[in-house]
């Protein structure tokens, strides 16, 4: 088993302005969990990457990184392959071969372990994760999780003593994720293996971290168990207290007493003292637009001999809604978006789609560019419409702006971040003047601040009248930013309604704010609500708790 | 893209290099040999062990395109070779038909026909993993390199799939040309991301420590007792098969007049050889039914 560590780190990539690290100074101890959290572009990608060298960028470097107390660049590229084991975002790309028996055996091939020593390790891992029943399969066709399972597993073969994982979750479903860190905390807690994991998803991982580090900036601003770590965001009123996951957040907000609440369970016991008053926040029905594209009775499946995919579905899109479909995977999400879309028609029921125009967002938005700046995939988007230049102009202005893309324009739309490039393929959609807008897990693989700007720019859409229609695992975005929801399931849409009475009807597919507080306030589905009502609660016990004498 | 094999096929079950060298050496027989009796057989083990792998369905289904190929073929050489003695009959043009053209396409039939169904029967036998197997052992950098395509291939079109479709939604195209560069740019975008998804690839290949010196290639099989014992019984046959052909037994003229060799002592043998040696998969697999059977009895 091994440490880590960091010592006084500065970090600048080539050209780059400002350093992506600044002085982080950080030992991970043997058998610890790491947790390295922050937004986007807060330099955790660049600190994993220097725990090897061949992953390490180019650039100007400051400080040391240190493998069991010597610096890392001693240990020759055999002992670091074999001793460091590293699991990025990308579930597909980081496979190699075409068979899972072959990935697995991959690294020591490439180690020149000899066929005895392969064959154990190889078995030891598919038994030890559970993947013996797909041990023989094509890896093309595993699913999300099974993917960064086999990942996981791939590297673990090599024995490694160290674990770096980048954001291994980012790309999985919330089911996949947590099933993936429970399968990183057995290694952690079973075999001691050393781990520093990177997540914007905290939900799970902040509760499962030993320590949690934070980084802003590319500096190191918070560094302790996680409580220790959620007082020091507080103290800083560091705005990245806002990812934190709900009964942090509302712990903070009642003045941080007390052992800090990492989940639903212990929320509830912090509510509990709280008792906060039941007046729950009213329900505003919303005044719903003119029906844009309907669905009636729609029967689908993919082939003959298929089985049925959509089975009587109904479903009506208004003018200026959004709406939000969730459901499990392969319960057909993304075939209802294909169906509104006109990409797949049923062979049963009715689309009535009358003049509404439907743009759908792939769900890689880099399939959508093939120009060298945004400026010129908006001009082609508008080119394909034949307008007139002044209506071209002007529409492309439009989109530029509605999307927050005016300081983009000049960028090469592959240098754009994830969250960036989904913004530039929206504006492309957008130049179209589409009635209604299709997303497929738009908030996939982006943290908070995104989530949120995300969830801004779809507002404003639908203010001026744009339906958007989004199935996504995210719960707490559709919570947020739905007017109305439904679940998919045995292909028809469930308690289809106004979306605060459907997640408050919702037993699982809620909020984690509703779960907590869900005793004393049914109908609060947001976390600033049951926060409200608490504080609330407080004054109020406040001043019954010193009656006037 | 590849079958999975019948799990209960004892032949597939074997070593790779069993597998490799039993095709080599029919399909080496079946296509140098112009010799009726060695065609034959070929031909009607070809077929025996492609319905016992696959269905008898299945082997219909070939041969409903096979059957007709060889008729074209035997039509064609009659019509276009008219070299040989035995004249049947001359054709409006003048040109003669002759026994002999047509024996000879029979035979260049009989040796499509049988090469084909070889051919879809080692499709089934000899899965990606054996290929890799056998190729791992001659070349093992040449391995991966397959193990790699194999799994870029149907990424690669599921990509173009997915920016199709989702360049179909920006710019429909209309008429011919519009179509023509709607395909140039799903290309060229497919090959953007794919570079870029290839990055991580790499990253991840480094990180596993790929590139250092001694690297070794895994395989998923082993040398028992079946695979010596099958050696054991290939290996002479092929041997007498081998001493027939080259000792002439097999010889074939076809012009000026039909001239095969007779059947003599070694003639017989390298026949009988051959016989046995094209159904040494399908005799393995009776072997285990019978054990199977005597297995199931004495419960």
């Amino acid at each position: 088993m091994a440490s880590v560590a960091f010592e006084h780190l500065t970090f600048t990539y080539p050209l780059a302005e400002t350093s992506a690290l600044r002085d982080v100074s950080l030992t991970v101890r043997e058998g610890e969990f790491l947790l390295l959290c922050g937004v986007s572009g807060c330099g955790k990608t660049t600190l994993l990457r220097h725990l090897k060298t061949a992953l390490t960028p180019h650039g100007a470097r400051q400080g040391r990184v240190l493998l069991d107390g010597e610096a890392l660049d001693t240990w020759d590229e055999r002992a670091q392959a074999q001793r460091i084991g590293f699991v990025l975002q990308q579930p597909e790309d980081q496979i190699v071969t075409d068979k899972v028996w072959h990935e697995l055996a991959f690294g020591l091939e490439n180690l020149g372990a000899d066929e005895r020593t392969i064959q154990l390790r190889v078995g030891e891992m598919a038994s030890f994760f559970g993947i013996q029943t797909w041990f023989d399969r094509e890896t093309d066709t595993l699913s999300g999780g099974q993917k960064q399972l086999l990942n996981l597993a791939a590297v673990m073969a090599m024995h490694p003593d160290v674990l770096v994982l980048d954001e291994p979750t980012g790309q999985l479903d919330p089911i996949a994720a947590a099933e993936f860190l429970r399968a990183v905390q057995r290694l952690n807690r079973e075999l001691g293996v050393t781990v520093v994991l990177s997540e914007h998803r905290l939900e799970d991982a902040l509760a499962m971290a030993d320590r949690a580090a934070v980084l802003e900036d590319g500096r190191l601003v918070a560094l302790g168990t996680p409580e220790e770590a959620a007082r020091a965001l507080l103290a800083q009123a560091s705005p990245f207290f806002a990812a934190m996951p709900a009964p942090v957040r509302l712990w903070g907000a009642l003045g941080a007493e007390g052992p800090c609440p990492l989940d639903v369970r212990a929320g509830r016991a912090l509510l509990r003292r709280v008792h906060p008053a039941g007046r729950s926040p009213s329900v505003e029905p919303d005044p719903e637009g003119a029906p844009l594209l309907t669905l009636r009775e729609v029967w689908f499946r993919y082939e003959r001999s298929a089985p049925d995919v959509l089975r009587g579905l109904d479903l009506t899109v208004h003018t200026g809604e959004i709406f939000a479909i969730v459901g499990g995977n392969g319960s057909g999400k993304s075939t209802v978006l294909a169906v509104l879309s006109g990409l797949q028609r049923p062979y049963r029921g009715k689309v009535q789609r009358g003049s509404a125009t439907v743009a759908a967002l792939a769900q890689d938005p880099r399939a959508m560019f093939w120009r060298d700046t945004v400026r010129a995939e908006l001009e082609d988007a508008a080119r394909a419409l034949h307008l007139s230049s002044p209506e071209a102009d002007a529409r492309i202005a439009d989109a530029a702006e509605s999307m927050a893309l005016t300081a983009l324009l000049e960028r090469n739309p592959f240098d754009l971040s994830g969250g960036e490039q989904q913004r530039a393929a929206l504006a492309k959609l957008l130049i179209r003047r589409p009635d209604v807008l299709l997303l497929d897990e738009p908030t996939k693989g982006m943290d908070a601040a995104f989530r949120a700007s995300l969830g801004a720019l779809l507002q404003a859409l639908c203010a001026r009248g744009t339906a958007v229609v989004l199935v996504s695992h995210d719960i707490a975005f559709c919570a947020r930013f739905a007017r109305r929801a439904a679940l998919l399931f045995d292909g028809r849409l469930l308690a289809e309604g106004p979306a605060r009475a459907f997640f408050a009807g919702n037993h699982f597919y809620t909020t984690a704010a509703n779960r907590m507080a869900r005793p004393w306030l049914p109908d609060a589905i947001l976390c600033e609500e049951v926060i409200d009502a608490c504080r609330s609660a407080q004054t109020g016990a406040g001043e019954r708790s010193s009656p006037p004498r | 893209m590849y079958k999975t094999p019948p799990r209960n096929d004892a032949f597939c079950a074997l070593h790779s290099a069993l597998s490799f060298a039993f095709y080599v050496v029919v399909l080496a027989v079946t296509m140098l040999v112009l010799h009726p009796a060695y065609l034959a057989i070929s031909l009607c083990s070809a077929a025996a062990y492609l319905a016992a792998l696959d269905t008898p369905r299945g082997l219909l289904r070939r041969l409903r395109w096979v059957l007709p190929l060889m008729v074209i073929t035997v039509f064609f050489n009659a019509m276009f070779s008219h070299r040989g003695m035995t004249v049947l009959f001359y054709l409006r043009n003048g040109n003669a038909v002759t026994l002999e053209s047509i024996v000879f396409g029979l035979l260049a039939s009989v040796m499509l026909a049988a090469t084909v169904l070889w051919f879809a029967s080692l499709h089934i036998v000899l899965t990606s993993e054996k290929l890799m197997a056998v190729t791992g052992r001659l070349a093992p950098a040449l391995s991966l390199l397959l193990s790699m395509a194999l799994r870029f291939v149907p990424r690669i079109s599921r990509q173009i799939k997915r920016t199709a479709q989702a360049q179909r939604a920006l710019y429909p195209p209309a008429g011919l040309s519009d179509r023509l560069r709607f395909g140039v740019r799903v290309l060229s975008v497919t090959v953007s991301v794919a570079l870029e998804n290839a990055v991580v690839t790499a990253d991840s290949m480094r990180s596993r420590g790929y590139g250092l010196p001694g690297r070794t290639a895994f395989r998923r099989e082993r040398w028992g007792a079946r695979e010596r014992g099958f050696a054991a019984l290939f290996v002479p046959l092929a041997a007498v098969v081998l001493a027939g052909l080259l000792a002439g037994r097999a010889a074939a003229n076809f012009y000026p007049s039909l001239d095969f060799a007779a059947p003599d002592a070694l003639g017989a043998a390298s026949r009988a050889a051959f016989t046995l040696l094209c159904n040494l998969p399908l005799l393995l697999n009776r072997k285990e039914a019978l054990t199977w059977r005597r297995l199931r009895s004495n419960i």
